[in-house]
């Protein structure tokens, strides 16, 4: 006989697979957390100087670096600084191959090719793992990057990066 | 007899839908906040008259004289303009050559390879991340397709100028 009232649902497979991965998202977001707050412990937050140089471009490449233009990393549109000056501006290196077949360094002519090393002004935090831009992007000495400006678009590689003083 | 439904309990999938749905909204406000997405980018920008160059390298000599002045550039992509040309000018391409006699360096000119210079006047907005013509970026040293009457390619821009 019928006693009016349907039965209620078990506990089921879907739902512990529910609960893990409830579970999982929570320890993520705890273990990000407290990495975020291990980096805060152990780091000195402030002003950096970032310095770049780029290789081999035209001569005019460096009227396109204007001061106080926010800097973004091309890849994911990161915000990492304000450019703020051209430190060198240099004829790029040729290497020849003289007659002996030894190499010969030349430098480009005047008006062709150049290379640039300039700053860029950036806040972050520095701590035993290196320097976050940000707090959160990590930027090294090596590291290759495509930035961007209000005005330009340039790979650079970094070379230096300490703390900033006026 | 009347069949009396119980009432569903909040279980486990609700919860879990909640939490999907507080993580989109999450996101959604991470996203408007960090990514600039659904901000006015306009409100950090303004309207000027810009001349930009493409520089188009080492094309044969076939390709060189179909492009002039007066002519207006598309870009491929969205098929939108991207401003009237204002001037065209044809470069011999230059390699750099070693003189082992003096042991000096040289900019040579090849004789079958040109440089297209072409500059374009265009209405752009102008934001910190560079410069917009109907939707398409231009910084000095970005690449951008153009599409001409007299001719197509892709070249590096090598400067950009606000005329007004």
């Amino acid at each position: 006989m019928n006693n009016g009232t349907l039965k209620q649902k078990k506990f089921n497979v879907l739902d512990w697979m529910i609960i893990i991965v409830l579970i999982l998202c929570v320890a993520v977001f705890v273990l990000r957390y407290t990495r975020k707050e291990d980096i805060k412990a152990n780091s000195i937050a402030g002003t950096y100087a970032i310095s770049f140089t780029v290789e081999n471009v035209r001569y005019t490449t460096s009227d396109a670096f204007v001061k106080g233009d926010a800097v973004y990393v091309a890849t994911d549109d990161t915000y990492i600084g304000i450019f703020d000056r051209i430190d060198s501006n240099n004829p790029s290196a040729y290497y020849a191959e003289d007659p002996s077949g030894g190499l010969v360094k030349k430098y480009y002519p005047e008006g062709t090719r150049v290379d640039l090393s300039g700053t860029i002004i950036s806040e972050g935090v520095m701590n035993d793992d290196g320097y976050f831009a940000g707090g959160s992007y990590y930027l090294a000495p090596g590291k290759e990057l495509t930035i961007y400006t209000g005005h330009i678009y340039i790979d650079i590689v970094l070379s230096g990066i300490t703390e900033y003083t006026e | 007899m009347a069949l009396k439904r119980k009432k569903k309990a909040f279980n486990v999938s609700d919860l879990f839908f909640i939490v999907v749905i507080v993580a989109v909204i999450a996101v959604g406000i991470f996203l408007y906040k960090n990514m600039g997405i659904g901000s006015s980018d306009s409100s950090g920008s303004n309207t000027v008259t810009i001349e930009y160059t493409l520089e188009f390298k080492e094309l044969n000599g076939a390709v060189i004289g179909h492009v002039k002045a007066g002519d207006n550039a598309q870009d491929p992509d969205n098929k939108q303009s991207i401003g009237t040309i204002v001037s065209v000018q044809t470069v011999p391409y230059e390699e750099i050559v070693y003189n082992a006699e003096d042991g000096n360096v040289y900019m040579q000119a090849n004789p079958d390879s040109w440089n297209l210079l072409i500059t374009i006047r265009a209405q752009a907005e102008h934001t910190d991340r560079g410069y917009y013509v109907n939707g398409t970026r231009f910084l000095v040293g970005k690449s951008n397709y153009l599409w001409s009457r007299g001719f197509a390619g892709k070249g590096y821009c090598i400067n950009i100028r606000e005329i007004g």
